[in-house]
């Protein structure tokens, strides 16, 4: 591996995420990534739980927590941080800005 | 079972042998045929408003969880893990996104579908192993005017059909008002020494015993006796498919019990306007001294409003839940009469079912005797009274001191316990 690269990728337009949801994205040297929408201020992290294999955008976003809908593990967004058994490591999280109302994510470039 | 269920009961002579509240392959077959087949009481529609709102019950001695889904529908999920059989959810009452397995970490949703599995991959690579073909075992669900029943049953008739024109009469206090009833209070729970249908047979038909037993409790509340009631012209038992109501129509005779004159006034208030919704005889029931069961094990009283079932035990205890229902649209300080008047007369210090719970406990445990258990006991009373009413529906008898439904629930019992499951019952 050499030195990562940062890349800024455009998700979606900000309305496609309205306030208090999130939406799953399968983002090039990523993998998929979970972005969310809480209270107008946009997130994003891994989508795959640590836990088990879950999708977390299949859970419930619950202000600014996600909750996996396997075991009901839950993240606080911002941070990544795990919040209690059964989940104890913690989310990878990406930069996220937004343009003229378009989400971009930044992540690493794909070494390849 | 060597013994035939039709030489228990000799319902046109009204005898009943005591064996069925005693013997254990007797009990074994009711849970079977009555318990795991008719539909059951498990929740009113107010304790679920939103999803992932629950309650947890028992479908005879199966523990079950009533549960609202992501979609707004009431589950029925058998509370058993399809893996080592554990309980997936330990709490009465709750809110939750989903139900874990303590023991391996199963995850189920709120539909009963398994949707996840601890050590994932270990799975995954088992041949035949499949998410879509494992989850809890659910029940048929429907529900009546607020009331949410449910069926094991892998063919069941509908709710409708089971209940029949037993409607009519649920109507008195499902329906007596058009914004519908909800339960207030929690769930009180007791257990009594008793065969669970020496409960259910005295709600459906047992008015000899009130003024009997409940002579001193009535002195004590308020200051007189019960009325009599062999010569009262109007009133009645009526039965329907094995469930009863004994009746009155004197308005507000159990009402009175609860010995607060805000319900009084309540009922007489609405005599009217309920008159116009349900017909004047129906009007009539509404707080009357009366008392009904729904077929197995439902049951309730009208006036009183104190709602119950008798979960079964084994043959000789059963598990005792009491909810309170009242109209939706009833202001607060009442709905609070109904729930503090519900406790003082049918909790477990309630004044009226001390005195009902040692008649039960005593009816029951006196077969442990030999002898004792092999004398039979009469349900004769009434015989001969059934009438055509114009207005009422259902097998109606003249006079509530009467038998006769009794007899029809022991008919109705017998009917189901010589009837075999058909081979997907329970499975």
């Amino acid at each position: 591996m050499g030195i990562e690269q940062p890349a800024r990728l455009s998700l979606c337009l900000a309305a496609d995420v309205p306030v208090g949801t999130m939406r799953r994205f399968d983002v090039p040297g990523a993998g998929f990534v979970a972005l969310y929408n809480v209270g107008g201020d946009f997130y994003a992290t891994a989508d795959t739980c640590t836990h088990s294999a879950a999708s977390l955008t299949e859970g419930d976003l619950d202000e600014d927590f996600v909750i996996c809908p396997v075991h009901f593990g839950m993240f606080h967004v911002p941070t990544g941080e795990a919040q209690g058994f059964p989940v104890t490591e913690d989310l990878r999280t990406y930069a996220v800005e937004v343009e003229d109302g378009v989400v971009y994510v930044v992540t690493v470039r794909d070494p390849a | 079972m060597s013994v035939d269920v039709n030489d228990l009961i000799d319902m046109d002579r009204g005898r009943v042998d005591r064996s069925i509240f005693w013997n254990d392959d007797l009990y074994q077959l009711e849970l079977e045929r009555i318990f795991a087949r008719c539909w059951l009481f498990v929740a009113h529609e107010s304790q679920l408003s939103k999803p992932g709102d629950f309650v947890t019950t028992w479908m005879g001695e199966d523990h079950v969880i009533v549960v609202r889904d992501r979609s707004g529908v009431n589950q029925v999920l058998l509370n058993t893990c399809p893996h080592r059989g554990n309980r997936v959810c330990h709490a009465e009452v709750g809110q939750v996104r989903g139900f874990v397995c303590n023991y391996h970490g199963w995850s189920f949703g709120l539909d009963g579908k398994l949707r996840g599995v601890y050590e994932a991959p270990a799975f995954e690579r088992t041949p035949g192993f499949d998410m879509g073909d494992i989850g809890l075992k659910t029940a048929s669900v429907a529900a009546y005017k607020g009331l949410i029943f449910a069926t094991f049953d892998p063919d069941p008739p509908t709710l409708e059909d089971f209940l029949g024109d037993f409607r009519w009469y649920l109507d008195v206090i499902l329906d007596n008002d058009p914004d519908g009833t909800e339960f207030v209070g929690g769930s009180i729970r007791s257990v009594l020494a008793c065969n669970w249908k020496i409960a259910s047979e005295n709600f459906a038909g047992d008015a000899l015993h009130a003024g009997w037993t409940h002579e001193s409790a009535a002195q004590a509340l308020f200051g007189q006796s019960v009325p009599r009631l062999s010569d009262d012209p109007d009133s009645f038992a009526a039965n329907v498919n094995g469930h009863g109501w004994e009746f009155n129509l004197d308005l507000v005779g159990n009402a009175a019990t609860l010995g607060d004159r805000q319900i009084l006034r309540y009922l007489r208030e609405r005599e009217r306007e309920v008159t116009e919704r349900l017909g004047e005889i129906r009007s009539r029931m509404v707080g009357s001294i009366s008392s009904a069961n729904v077929f197995p094990n439902l049951s309730f009283l009208p006036g009183q409003n104190a709602f119950r079932t008798w979960h079964p035990r084994g043959p000789r205890t059963s598990e005792l839940q009491t909810w309170v229902l009242v109209n939706k649209g009833m202001p607060e300080e009442l709905k609070v009469a109904y729930r503090k008047g519900a406790m003082r007369t049918f909790s477990p210090s309630g004044v009226f079912e001390m005195d009902d719970g040692e008649n039960w406990e005593y009816s029951t445990q006196a077969n442990q005797g030999f002898v004792t258990r092999n004398q039979p006991l009469y349900y004769g009373l009434g015989l001969g009274t059934e009438i055509e009413h114009p207005d009422m529906p259902g097998h109606v008898f003249r006079g509530q001191i009467n038998d006769a439904n009794q007899r029809a629930f022991y008919r109705r019992w017998a009917e189901l316990l010589t009837d075999p499951p058909t081979a997907a019952s329970g499975r």
